[in-house]
């Protein structure tokens, strides 16, 4: 049977890793058991109990391809999220809200009240700010998929928003281009949260 | 053998096959698996075997599963259904590009 790390020796790989740029508590996660069971197994094979010198000689050997492979990540990542995301749009959580706030949307006719540009205006910082909510919220968790939801949620977000209202037909119907994009949004922002909570769960095994 | 690129078409296959022969499986333990069966002739590097492993995921071929082991998180993957089925496929492509590789390096006598 192998010998088994320590915790402290364990954290020694983690910080050493998060130093050299594996940034991501998820994406090092499963680094940090792959080195901690290659160090174990070279502890058994060579008879020695110095962590620090097979340590040493293992990323000597393998620094390169463990860090190439670290930001190799985020196409399967954004797959993920966005699949989740779809999903999460015909969840009651998000459904309930997303549907209240487009009833409000044809009950009141902003139209009576403001003039295009201003309803562009206001439309314009309250979706940006929804779509920051998942960033400002959990911007000391480090988790690669909340990045992507960052990028995810805002980009295209504004992208849309702007094409769709920059066309007059478009904006005739703005309740319902603004009732997809808030429905789009609440469902990114509950992904944020599902998906932090679940990776919580996870780590306080820890 | 080790540093080949011929077997880096057929990794996610050999990945597929090891799960479905050993249920769940973290990354470490298939690396170690495959240098097992072929006494060592192929080593699956970790720059490899994670992106590979990801890309399966994502593409819901594969679930995860994490538990606390020896003061450590560790990442099970095990098949999905779409995985299962997945498997028999490339099983099936992966012997028949070995059947046509076979048939041009070891072409068979023909009679006339």
């Amino acid at each position: 049977m192998n010998p088994k790390l320590t915790k402290e020796e364990i954290q020694f790989i983690d910080n050493y890793l998060k130093n050299s740029g594996v940034e991501y508590i998820d994406t090092r996660a499963e680094v940090v058991d792959h080195v901690a069971s290659e160090i174990e197994s070279r502890l058994s094979a060579n008879n020695t109990t110095n962590f620090y010198e097979e340590f040493k000689v293992y990323m000597v050997q393998h620094k390169e391809t463990l860090l190439k492979n670290a930001g190799k990540y985020s196409w399967s990542i954004d797959k993920k999220v966005l699949k989740e995301v779809f999903k999460n749009m015909t969840n009651l959580k998000v459904l309930v809200p997303a549907f209240l706030i487009a009833v409000i949307l044809f009950a009141v006719d902003l139209k009576e009240y403001l003039n295009s540009t201003q309803i562009l205006i206001a439309f314009y910082a309250v979706l940006l700010v929804l779509a920051f909510i998942p960033i400002i919220l959990y911007r000391k968790i480090k988790l690669s998929f909340l990045r992507r939801i960052g990028i995810i949620s805002t980009i295209p977000f504004i992208a849309i928003h702007n094409l769709l209202l920059g066309d007059r037909f478009a904006f005739e119907q703005y309740e319902m281009v603004y009732s997809f994009l808030f429905w789009v949004l609440i469902a990114t922002t509950y992904t944020s949260y599902d998906f932090t909570q679940e990776y919580k769960r996870k780590l306080e095994l820890l | 053998m080790s540093n080949s690129k011929l077997y880096k078409g057929s990794l996610s296959t050999i990945i597929l096959k090891l799960l479905a022969e050993n249920n769940k499986m973290y990354g470490y333990e298939m690396t170690q698996r495959v240098k097992e069966l072929t006494q060592g002739e192929l080593t699956i590097t970790e720059g490899a075997l994670y992106p590979a492993l990801h890309k399966l995921e994502a593409d819901g071929f594969l679930e995860v599963e994490m538990q606390k082991v020896d003061n450590r998180l560790r990442k099970y993957y095990k098949l999905t259904q779409a995985g299962t089925q997945e498997r028999v496929n490339r099983i099936e492509e992966l012997e028949r590009f070995i059947e046509t590789i076979q048939g041009i390096v070891n072409p068979k006598p023909s009679l006339g």
